[in-house]
This record gives C-alpha cells, sequence and structure tokens, in this order.
C-alpha cells in the first residue's frame, strides 16, 4: 500500500502498511503489531504498549473509539493532500455552505428570511428531535439566499434548510 | 390480596426490560406493547407476549390510553407497569385503569393529582411541616407583588410556570428592572406551552444540591424512605450522574430529611414507590421541590446501595401485601453510581445523535450493572428520547464506586451514534467532583468539549494506524487500488494483521 496521511483529532501520521507486513511511521520502521479483531475493531501494539481501537466507517472519514473517547480519523493519499491544500486558502474564503438537517427532526421556528445578513453565530432555526428543541446557528457569514423550510415541517438527515450566498 | 400473573408494561426501551425482568423471576408472564419504531427492541423480542399499538409518535403509540388497557384486557394481564415518562405520572391512566378492573403498579389518581400541580404540592406538604423554598402561596397576581416578595427576600428569585416543567415558562431574575418585562415573558411563555399562564415567585437557591429521596409505601400505613440519591451532576435539568449516599448527608442529616420526605408523601396518601425531590443549599438546608410519583430512571443506585429489587417492591405493594421490613431493618451497603449514556454529540452543542448501533461490548467486572434496551445492530429512533443505557457501578466506598464507573466506561464500546461518555468521564474525574464540592450547576459552569484533556499520543497514532489498516481492507473489498495491504488479494482472505516484533523475529505470513 502507498503512504497515507491519518489525521486524528487534528494529528497527522504518515503511516505505510506495506504486503509484507511492514508498519512504516513517518518513513522509519515501527515496532508493533497492528492485528484485525472482527470487522469494526482492531488491536494495535505499539511497541508492547497494547491497545483496543473500534472504527466505523462514515462517509469520508472514520469514527475511532479508543479508551471511552472517540474521534474523527481521514485517511488521504499524499497526493489528495496536497490537492486540498492548494484549494483550500482560496475554497474557505469563496464559497458558503448550505445548512443542512444534523439529524431528522421536525423544524419548530425559522429565524431568518432570504435577504437576511448572518454571522457566526447568528440564529438560524430551531429544530425538534427527541424531544428536546435544538437552536441551529450559523458558523459562516453571508447573506440568506433561500429558505426551504417552513415551521411545522419533518426535515430527514442531511436535507437543505437554507442556502446561503 | 390481589393476585398478579401477567403484567402488561406500558413502556418501551431499557425500563419496560427491567420491569419484565423482574416479573420473570417472580413467575409473572408479561406483555409488551410496541409502536412501529419498536419491533425489533429487546422490550418486544423478550417479552412472553408482545401488540403492536401505533405508528412510532408517542401520541399515536405508548401515550393511547385506551388501547393499552384494552390490550391489557385482552391479554388477560391483571395488572399494568407504566414505567416512567409516558403515561407514568398520568392521574387519569391511573384512573382508567383501575375503572377497567385493572391494578395500576403506581400510586393512586389522587396522589398522582396532588402533586402534579406543583404549587398546590408545596402548599399541601408545607402544612405538614415539609420545609419549602420561600415562594408565593397562590399564583402572581401582578407585577406588584412579585416586587414586593423580591424585596422582601432578595435577589436573585424565580418565576415559573404553575403547569410548568422541562424549563419552560421559568425565568431567573437578578435585579428590579427585569423583574415586570420578565414575568410578561414568563407568562406568555406559559400560556402558549400549558394553555395556563398562572406564574408562581420563589427564591432562588444559587448553588442548590439536587438530593431524592426514595420512598415505598403500601396499603397497610407504613410509608418508609430507602435513603437518598444525590443527582446534582445535570445538564439543562436533565440528570447525568446520580450517586448514593451523597457526600455532604451525614446519618443525622438523612434520618431528619428521609422522615421528612416520608411526611411528605403521606401528606398525598401516597402508595407504590416514589420519589421526594430537595434543593439543598450550602448551609445544608434543605427545601422540598417536587414529588415524582413513579419509578424513577436512577433507581438502580438505591437498589445497589440497599440489596433490595423497588420493581419486586412495586409488585408486592401493588398485590396489597406489606412492605416485608422495616425502616429500622434498611440497610446500606457501600457506594453506588449511575451515568446515563445518552445519544447526543457534545462536541456538537449536545445535539441528539439518532441512528444503527453498529457496534455495541457493554463492560462487566466486578460492581457493574448495566441497564439497556437496545442491542448491536439497534436503531436510536427519532421518536423517543436519547438514553441509550444505564451503567451503574458498586463500590465499598465512593473512591472504589467512582474507580469502577471510570474503568467502565473506558471499556464501553458503542460506534454508530455519537454519546455523551466523554462528559461522563469528565465529571466523574474532575477534581471538584472527586472532592464532593459540586452543585446542579456543575456541568454548566465546568464542561466544555473543546477543552477536554488532550489523549496520550500513543492513543492517537494506534488510533492513526488503526485507520489506515481499515482504509486497506476497505479498498481491498472494494478492488480498488494497487496491492491491497496485508494479503494479497487473489486468495481473498481476510487480511491478518501486519506485524514487526523484533522479539519473536517474525513477519506478516
Amino acid at each position: 500500500m502507498s503512504r497515507t496521511v491519518v489525521t486524528v483529532d487534528g494529528v497527522e501520521f504518515e503511516i505505510e502498511l506495506t504486503p509484507e507486513g511492514s508498519i512504516l511511521v513517518g518513513g522509519s520502521e515501527l515496532e508493533g503489531s497492528v492485528t484485525p479483531l472482527d470487522e469494526s475493531s482492531f488491536s494495535v501494539m505499539i511497541g508492547s504498549r497494547s491497545s483496543r481501537v473500534t472504527l466505523h466507517h462514515d462517509g469520508a472519514s472514520f469514527t475511532v473509539g479508543i479508551g471511552g473517547r472517540t474521534f474523527s480519523g481521514l485517511v488521504e493519499s499524499p497526493r489528495v493532500r496536497l490537492l486540498k491544500r492548494y484549494s483550500g486558502t482560496s475554497g474557505a474564503s469563496g464559497t458558503r455552505q448550505p445548512v443542512k438537517a444534523p439529524m431528522p427532526a421536525l423544524v419548530v421556528r425559522v429565524h431568518v428570511a432570504p435577504g437576511d445578513r448572518i454571522e457566526p453565530g447568528s440564529r438560524l432555526l430551531v429544530l425538534e428531535a427527541m424531544k428536546m428543541e435544538n437552536e441551529i446557528k450559523s458558523n459562516q457569514s453571508g447573506v440568506v439566499k433561500s429558505v426551504h423550510v417552513k415551521g411545522g415541517q419533518a426535515v430527514e438527515k442531511g436535507q437543505l434548510l437554507i442556502s446561503v450566498e | 390480596l390481589r393476585t398478579i400473573t401477567k403484567v402488561l408494561v406500558a413502556n418501551r426501551g431499557e425500563i419496560a426490560l427491567r420491569v419484565m425482568r423482574t416479573c420473570r423471576e417472580q413467575g409473572i408472564r408479561t406483555v409488551a406493547v410496541y409502536s412501529d419504531a419498536d419491533r425489533k427492541s429487546p422490550h418486544v423480542t423478550r417479552a412472553d407476549e408482545a401488540y403492536r399499538i401505533g405508528p412510532p409518535p408517542s401520541s399515536q403509540s405508548y401515550l393511547q390510553m385506551d388501547r393499552i388497557i384494552e390490550t391489557a384486557v385482552m391479554a388477560g394481564a391483571e395488572a399494568i407497569h407504566p414505567g416512567y415518562g409516558f403515561l407514568s405520572e398520568n392521574a387519569e391512566f391511573s384512573a382508567k385503569v383501575r375503572q377497567a378492573g385493572l391494578i395500576f403498579i403506581g400510586p393512586p389518581a389522587e396522589s398522582i393529582r396532588a402533586m402534579g400541580d406543583k404549587t398546590a404540592a408545596r402548599a399541601l406538604v408545607k402544612s405538614r411541616g415539609v420545609p419549602t423554598v420561600p415562594g408565593s402561596p397562590e399564583a402572581l397576581t401582578g407585577p406588584e407583588e412579585a416586587a414586593a416578595f423580591a424585596q422582601e427576600h432578595g435577589f436573585p428569585v424565580l418565576l415559573k410556570a404553575a403547569a410548568g416543567g422541562g424549563g419552560k415558562g421559568m425565568r431567573v431574575v437578578h435585579t428590579m428592572e427585569e423583574l415586570a418585562p420578565s414575568l410578561a415573558a414568563a407568562r406568555g411563555e406559559a400560556k402558549s406551552a400549558f394553555g395556563d399562564d398562572r406564574v408562581y415567585i420563589e427564591k432562588y437557591l444559587e448553588n442548590p444540591r439536587h438530593i431524592e429521596f426514595q420512598i415505598i409505601a403500601d396499603d397497610h400505613g407504613h410509608t418508609l424512605h430507602l435513603g437518598e440519591r444525590e443527582c446534582s451532576i445535570q445538564r439543562r435539568h436533565q440528570k447525568v450522574v446520580e450517586e448514593a449516599p451523597s457526600v455532604i448527608v451525614t446519618p443525622e442529616l438523612r434520618k431528619t430529611m428521609g422522615e421528612t420526605a416520608v411526611r411528605a408523601a403521606e401528606a398525598c396518601g401516597y402508595r407504590n414507590a416514589g420519589t421526594i425531590e430537595f434543593l439543598v443549599d450550602r448551609d445544608r438546608q434543605f427545601y422540598f421541590l417536587e414529588m415524582n410519583t413513579r419509578l424513577q430512571v436512577e433507581h438502580p443506585v438505591t437498589e445497589l446501595r440497599t440489596g433490595l429489587d423497588l420493581v419486586a417492591l412495586q409488585l408486592n405493594v401493588a398485590m396489597g401485601k406489606p412492605i416485608p421490613f422495616t425502616q429500622e431493618q434498611v440497610q446500606f451497603h457501600g457506594h453506588a453510581v449511575e451515568c446515563r449514556i445518552c445519544a447526543e454529540d457534545p462536541a456538537e452543542s449536545f445535539l441528539p445523535s439518532t441512528g444503527t448501533i453498529t457496534r455495541l461490548r457493554p463492560a462487566l467486572g466486578p460492581g457493574i450493572r448495566e441497564d439497556r434496551g437496545v442491542e448491536e445492530g439497534g436503531e436510536i429512533p427519532v421518536f423517543y428520547d436519547s438514553m441509550i443505557s444505564k451503567l451503574v457501578a458498586w463500590g465499598s466506598d465512593r473512591t472504589q464506586a467512582l474507580s469502577r464507573m471510570v474503568r467502565a466506561l473506558r471499556e464501553y464500546e458503542i460506534l454508530g451514534v455519537t454519546t455523551n461518555i466523554p462528559v461522563c468521564l469528565f465529571a466523574l474525574q474532575h477534581e471538584k467532583f472527586v472532592e464532593g464540592d459540586f452543585d446542579t450547576h456543575f456541568l454548566g459552569k465546568h464542561f466544555d468539549a473543546a477543552r477536554l484533556p488532550k489523549p496520550a499520543h500513543e492513543d492517537l497514532l494506534a488510533a492513526a494506524l488503526a485507520c489506515a489498516a481499515q482504509e486497506g481492507r476497505l479498498r481491498s473489498t472494494r478492488g480498488d487500488g494497487e496491492a491491497p495491504p496485508g494479503g494479497p488479494p487473489s486468495d481473498g482472505a481476510v487480511p491478518t494483521g501486519w506485524t514487526a516484533t523484533r522479539m519473536h523475529g517474525m513477519r506478516h505470513r
């Protein structure tokens, strides 16, 4: 397998697992082992330090569990990583992210209308799920282009709620 | 005496299963009811009989009183256990069950009604000498009355809807200027939430602890308490960690508070299991908050500390038997702590996390009990509350109980939904919590998902190695990429892993 860059909890590791069974971290060989236990867990030894790691594949990234904590883990080839680094700077300021439903829920109230200027922290709408009302706030600045839902409407996870420009 | 040979449990999830387990131990047959969202849930698959009662929303299933009662009659159950939540504190349901000639495993409708109106409940217990937080005995007539109260007792004050619950129609007021507008706002909120704009005022305790007493009462004039539970570790009025005993309750205070709790329960003619909640201030003055007229979520804490089975006691009392022990015979052993494991994401302002649990390996080992109503492969549906499991630890003292809980939480493996396990671990290991110096504002004051302690570098490396290996496995099953790691693709074998252990001089394959 070619080299990969793995990011866990914001920390990057350059890892290569060879077909011959060697483990290379940052180019040098690691004494240890990575042994699958079943389809969603591994026993990992670093030297003789033993840990159980559980993994859930969540679209592009993993949710990794270790010792009661969970982290997101991203595996990228060095090429993809490089591309992202170049596009990242220009993309971040240029594009606005549409607001999508983080979970299946009921829209209780919508606080914004097309044309409204929003800032990070602006209250956008209230979703109810599991008996709790959840305030959805903006994490970006921009102008509301269109609102795709209204109060009382049920929405699915990932459904488009608000477009921002 | 009334005979019970079959019980319908009008609930779902862990509590339905927990009630059924005791029934089964006593040779009582169990009847489950379920909505379409719960067809595969353990409370259905592990019951003796199960009946569908409607579509997923609770209003069309678990809150359908008549349908549930008809099901019980049709199935030949003599009794209905309401669990907690849903219909458990609904006086009309309790009355209807009895009118249908069935036994309601819980208090009479009159007791539920007496404790259901919070203002009336306080007036009632106050008349029996139970201390209550200074407050207006009647709903406020207007801002002048509120101002007079604040002048007499000082700020801050709390405005609270008479029909209230869940924080709606509630306002903490710190100054005279805020008072009139806050009263108007609280009334508006109460009106729209409950159709009742009555609001009362009380002194607001700034750093209270939440300490509650378990009550059990029979038909023979016996009302006993089974000690306290400290439930101060809360988030948005939802308890997260509960323990017994409370570090601030001395044997003398336990006796006083316990006797007071018994008086409060007797004031409403209470029967069966219930809980008296108190707020306790820094000077260990305690005030009646409310009575919960049902079995509580956190009842296992009391069970581990007393060795009693509260559901068995509920069944006994419902059958008309006397409680088989006296107050003096209630024994307390060691320390118990419970964590509510919920499907919510602490990093995303605790948004509920719904979905399929793809992996679930519970923690076992010394002193651990788990009450859970979902299994691996099960769903956390959007229609009900987000609690997945109650993990309870017992130890001979607090230190051992807390260590066992921390150990069990670290062992607990769950994937597919995000949980609040990091919040539980945070609280249990926090210096202030360990010292016993905390109140109901603990989590709000101290917890910040972005500032959790950094994990050990080796843990992150181990996690990264597993990610890389899993990515390789996924790629080889997808058939893309070049040489799949851990084994050639042609033989179709599952890769056995990578080793580079010099000690054994061994390589993969």
